[in-house]
């Protein structure tokens, strides 16, 4: 994915970064810096005013979660409460909610083939649950972030857009979701993350952008990471 | 645990479960124990007959209720499309175009409904308590108060019958079976549940929900017209002032029925024994001879003890998932 000058009057400015196929980008900054309303504009929660996405070399305007979905762009939200999880409905429905097309078309729902892929996402992503009928609501934090992320998972995206992935989440359900991440940029995925956990962020990526004030600061390199450097480019001079 | 303490919790389990059904069966029980004849055919046949316009309502409210949404208007919208649909047939003699008519204004109504709340954002509470207004007086406007007598053949339409079926009851059936296969084999119910689970959860996992919400009252509108030929059909005249306060007995029987106004819960089948049990209790009170008025003070009881027992569940759903979480996080 590449983004050049997005702007979103009020959030963010001239935003540009890239991520490639197979890295993990980390996007930090302070609280306030515009982090998360860049991920809502590239999926197409937030409007912009400005700026070009491209996918895979394929330029997109992008309107509405419909549109990214459909590029194979795909986001976590940081408040899984509110836009992450239906909370009446079953694990089941909760994962197939992005795919439904894939179980239910030409007037025939395949409940066979909808079971099968859930179980098998949800042994995938070590989902603890009684049953994938269960309600969402009745599981951890960490197994519904895993729910989340197999729902996202069953679209096969490109790109993922984490935003705070294991943010208040117990340590065990943390490592699995890092490990998955691990996995699926060797798969060739490309994921740019949103942290405010500068430890997650030199451990888990290839680059990092410092974001303050809606603007980026600043790129770092690997051979350049330290939580020095990304605080000082987050507060801003 | 003790024995009898786990007894008692599955009692508990299966009352929650099939509490619904448990209570529509206390109530057969105790009307045959009241009424010989409550089980004959006859009386069974005559009670699914009486609630079959207000049930067909209630399946289009079940599917408005699962997205977070309602439909105040669909007494008043019933009046006009059976109304204009009544004239049609006494001007062309052709029962078809009569139907179509009646299915054509109601869905022309409620695709303003829809309008009005996804374009427009307005509450559905707010639009389809306009429109009831709009459609009474479009209604009353069209005849200029008066009532359209001598409908012929229309009667078909609610007064005949199918071998020995009453058609008001294989309409029943239709409808349900679709508001059925609609809410659990679609893509649409589907959406519908999702929405009222979590409505910004379900944009941001891609649902189209201006577009979701528009079919469910497009859907609702072909119910509507539906119910509204039936009605003109059953009373022998185009009824401007027609099923005023039916859409509170639909709302009754699919709340009973544990639609829930916290929106993501409800079903077809749910809605069929809510709208029995609101059946049967107003055949026990007619035939305990109870006064008219009497009743509909009754009735109204019974919508506002359905609606505090669904205010209950809410609240032990998320108590109980909040404990769930507690517990959980402490293992």
């Amino acid at each position: 994915m590449r983004v050049e000058g997005l702007t979103s009057s009020g959030a963010f400015d001239s935003i540009s970064l890239s991520v490639r196929a197979g890295e993990i980008v980390g996007l930090a900054g302070l609280v306030g810096a515009g982090r998360t309303e860049v991920l809502r504009a590239l999926f197409g929660l937030n409007p912009y005013q400005a700026g070009e996405i491209w996918i895979d070399g394929r330029s997109l305007r992008v309107r509405s979660p419909e549109d990214s979905i459909a590029h194979g762009l795909i986001m976590l939200s940081e408040d899984r409460r509110r836009y992450g999880i239906i909370p009446v409905r079953s694990v089941k429905e909760n994962v197939t909610i992005t795919r439904l097309e894939e179980f239910i078309y030409g007037g025939r729902w395949r409940r066979l083939k909808e079971i099968e892929r859930v179980e098998e996402l949800c042994t995938r992503m070590n989902v603890k649950t009684p049953s994938i009928n269960t309600d969402i609501s009745a599981l951890s934090g960490g197994n519904q972030q895993k729910v989340v992320l197999a729902k996202w998972m069953i679209q096969d995206p490109k790109v993922l857009l984490l935003d705070e992935p294991t943010r208040g989440i117990d340590v065990g359900a943390k490592y699995e979701i890092h490990k998955l991440m691990i996995t699926l940029a060797k798969e060739g995925k490309g994921i740019l993350m949103v942290s405010s956990e500068l430890p997650e962020l030199v451990g888990m990526c290839d680059r990092i952008y410092v974001m303050a004030e809606g603007k980026i600061r600043g790129e770092l390199r690997r051979d350049q990471f330290s939580q020095e450097a990304i605080m000082h480019l987050a507060v801003g001079q | 645990m003790s024995i009898s303490s786990k007894g008692y919790s599955v009692v508990r389990r299966v009352i929650q479960r099939h509490g619904l059904l448990l209570v529509l069966v206390a109530l057969f029980i105790i009307s045959s124990v009241i009424n010989k004849n409550f089980l004959s055919v006859r009386n069974l046949t005559n009670i699914s007959r009486q609630i079959s316009i207000t049930t067909i309502l209630a399946f289009g409210q079940t599917i408005l209720i699962i997205p977070g949404m309602l439909d105040l208007s669909c007494g008043s919208v019933l009046a006009l499309s059976g109304l204009l649909s009544v004239s049609l047939y006494k001007q062309t003699e052709s029962l078809l175009l009569a139907f179509m008519v009646s299915i054509v204004i109601a869905v022309l109504c409620n695709f303003l409904n829809g309008l009005m709340v996804t374009r427009f954002r307005t509450p559905p509470f707010i639009a389809t308590l306009a429109m009831l207004t709009m459609a009474r007086g479009a209604a009353l406007l069209y005849t200029n108060g008066q009532n359209i007598y001598q409908i012929g053949k229309y009667t078909v339409f609610g007064q005949g019958s199918l071998w020995i079926i009453p058609t008001p009851i294989i309409f029943f059936f239709l409808v349900g079976i679709v508001t059925w296969y609609i809410l659990t084999h679609t893509r649409m119910g589907r959406s519908l549940y999702a929405i009222g689970g979590n409505e910004e959860a379900a944009i941001a996992s891609g649902i189209n929900v201006h577009k979701r919400k528009m079919q469910a009252y497009l859907v609702n509108g072909v119910l509507v017209g539906i119910a509204g030929v039936i009605f003109m059909s059953r009373v022998n005249a185009g009824l401007p002032n027609g099923a005023v306060g039916y859409e509170f007995e639909a709302l009754t029987s699919a709340v009973i029925g544990g639609t829930s106004f916290s929106g993501g819960i409800g079903t077809a089948g749910g809605t069929v024994i809510g709208a029995f049990i609101v059946g049967i209790l107003n055949n026990m009170m007619n035939l305990a001879g109870l006064n008219a008025y009497l009743q509909q003070v009754i009735r109204g009881a019974i919508i506002a003890l359905a609606v505090i027992y669904d205010m209950y569940a809410k609240k032990m759903r998320t108590t109980r998932t909040l404990g769930s979480i507690e517990e959980t996080q402490s293992a």
